[in-house]
């Protein structure tokens, strides 16, 4: 069985972009709510 | 008898000054709960198992991995479309506006989790693919699906008039939904560099037992996540509705 190639970096990456990116929606979706406190 | 000059207001094209808003105190509270809580602590329980529990795949190497994010992002997607599509078709029989709301609310969530399998997709496809990006059938008809997801709510920021702004988007909604079935069977109808379904497809799912647990994990995880964004963005445009800001 031939050993695969080192793909960590794109699989890094690929969690990385989908936490920030959840996490930029939810920040933004709080931010707006807070808006209307103000 | 002397008459005097009664200065009158303003009229016509005249600017004018909207009243404050009210104050929503707490309002961030009112937005996300403990079902939003619980639905984040799901997603991190799903990226645990899938870091720490879940085999390495042998040909493919650890970029395999992003199959359980990049899939059930594009569930995630075909369920907030299917949701801002029904809402639309909703509003367009019944004039309720809180199914206006509702529609919304899913195509803003619809138009992030298809970012996110935009660029998740290309990270996955450059070590196994070796490109990028290729225009086949499933890659140019998700991209397609994107513009008009974003089309729907940049309409929905141009136009002021609340009613002409639900009736335009509704119809945009609904032809945007009818996408989700030519996407999903793209790689059956055209020659694809994308793979085949390995898991929603008519035949037994070709997944080892272990991945198998961990993508139904991860799938149930991340549709729980966008059921709730659209819950916490819907109870957002009913307190911005509270507040005067339509």
């Amino acid at each position: 069985m031939s050993v695969p190639a080192d793909t960590r970096g794109y699989y890094h990456a690929a969690y990385v972009v989908a936490i920030v990116l959840y996490t930029g929606y939810v920040v933004s979706l709080w931010w707006r709510a807070r808006r209307l406190n103000q | 008898m002397t008459s005097t000059a009664v200065p009158t207001p303003p009229t016509g094209n005249s600017f004018r000054v909207p009243p404050p808003s009210p104050r929503l105190p707490g309002a961030p509270f009112l937005v996300f709960d403990w079902l939003f809580a619980l639905a984040v602590v799901g997603v991190i329980g799903a990226i645990v198992r899938i870091i720490f529990f879940t085999p390495i795949e042998a040909t493919q190497g650890a970029a395999q991995k992003i199959y359980y994010v990049h899939v059930p992002a594009a569930l995630s997607a075909y369920l907030a479309l299917i949701v801002c599509a029904v809402m639309s078709m909703i509003y367009l029989w019944l004039r309720e506006v809180r199914a206006d709301r509702m529609a919304e609310s899913a195509g803003e969530v619809a138009l992030l989790f298809t970012t996110a399998v935009l660029i998740t997709g290309p990270l996955w496809g450059k070590p196994i693919w070796g490109t990028w990006w290729t225009w086949d059938a499933r890659l140019t008809l998700t991209l397609f699906l994107w513009f008009v997801t974003a089309a729907y709510l940049v309409l929905r920021g141009a136009v002021d008039d609340p009613i002409m702004r639900a009736r335009y988007s509704a119809v945009l909604a609904v032809l945007a939904a009818l996408l989700i079935p030519f996407i999903h069977l793209s790689v059956y109808l055209f020659r694809t560099l994308h793979p085949m379904p390995i898991v929603l497809k008519p035949s037994e799912p070709s997944l080892p037992r272990e991945m198998l647990i961990t993508f139904s994990v991860s799938s149930i995880a991340f549709l729980f996540f966008c059921a709730m964004l659209m819950r916490s963005r819907y109870r957002l445009a009913l307190l911005r509705e509270r507040a005067g800001i339509v």
